[in-house]
């Protein structure tokens, strides 16, 4: 093998190269564009096959998808609530139903959580299930929601009379 | 009449859902949770270690079994363990200095390491090169 000025210099070069982007990789921010994510699964954890009719008042099981890579820990919480295309939040605003129910946790940077919810909605109708995802803001010390919501469109039915 | 009476209405209804949806603070309905102020202050401490990017995973786990405690009706066990958790949270903020500038010392070392690696490269490469050179050929015999 002929090692001579060119074939070092070639050496040199992809070295060079190579530290540039090892130091850049290095001491660049942890996250660039931080986000938090809101999923709806269904009772097997899985996307799609949603229940599109359901009995009023009978127990209907979702599951929960939400991520963090804010690159700090967050305290979150799934909220619920019952609407319709009216009243379905927007990226800025959340719904002005009534929450219903909700789900707290933390999650730290890089991490996500997945779990099982039941709910109900007693009166028919067609109706909107609407998922919000907020998190506490240690700095404004209050919740704020998010921006991050899901809605599942049922039709409810009224319960067979025995 | 009809149409000013439906603009109205309109305005009226864009108005109520401004109000409504403008309002971005949550009123907790978890009134029942006696330690929520305690959780809230935990959280705002851990969120400043985490931020520093100090290992918090596991405080992180640990709340989210509060949580769980609470949600069984278990309070003593979540008290416990917000004692227990905000030791270690008293602890990891003493040490907090310290870790982030042996963080931080680890990091700039590895980048000066790095950013050196072109120059020792220039000036042994050559030297690994011959030297090798040599000891590889060392028992040989020139012929005249």
């Amino acid at each position: 093998m002929i090692f001579d000025d060119e074939v070092l210099a070639v050496v040199l070069a992809l070295i060079v190269v190579g530290s540039v982007f090892g130091v850049a990789e290095l001491l660049r921010p942890r996250v660039t564009e931080p986000f938090t994510a809101l999923g709806l699964l269904n009772e097997n954890l899985k996307i799609g096959d949603y229940p599109t009719k359901v009995v009023a008042g009978q127990n209907i099981t979702l599951g929960i998808f939400v991520d963090n890579h804010m690159g700090y820990p967050i305290y979150y919480r799934v909220v619920f609530k019952i609407g319709s295309n009216m009243t379905l939040p927007t990226n800025s605003t959340e719904s002005p139903m009534p929450p219903l129910e909700s789900w707290e946790g933390f999650l730290d940077h890089g991490e996500n959580a997945t779990f099982l919810v039941t709910i109900h909605v007693d009166e028919p109708g067609r109706k909107a299930l609407i998922f919000e995802l907020w998190t506490y803001d240690p700095e404004a010390d209050k919740w704020v929601y998010t921006g991050r919501w899901n809605h599942l469109y049922v039709d409810v039915v009224e319960a067979p009379i025995p | 009449m009809r149409g000013r009476c439906l603009l109205s209405m309109l305005i009226v209804v864009s108005l109520l859902l401004l109000i409504g949806g403008g309002r971005q603070v949550y009123s907790s309905s978890r009134s029942d949770n006696p330690y929520e102020s305690r959780i809230i202050e935990l959280y705002k401490r851990i969120y400043l270690l985490g931020k520093e990017d100090i290992y918090v995973k596991d405080l992180i786990r640990d709340l989210n079994r509060v949580l769980a405690y609470i949600d069984e009706g278990d309070l003593d066990a979540a008290s416990n363990l917000l004692d227990d958790i905000e030791a270690r949270v008293d602890r990891l903020e003493a040490r907090s200095g310290d870790i982030l500038f042996w963080m931080n010392f680890r990091k700039y070392s590895v980048a000066a390491a790095l950013i050196s690696l072109p120059i020792l490269a220039y000036v042994f490469i050559p030297r690994i090169y011959l030297e090798a050179w040599y000891r590889l050929r060392r028992r040989w015999r020139v012929r005249r």
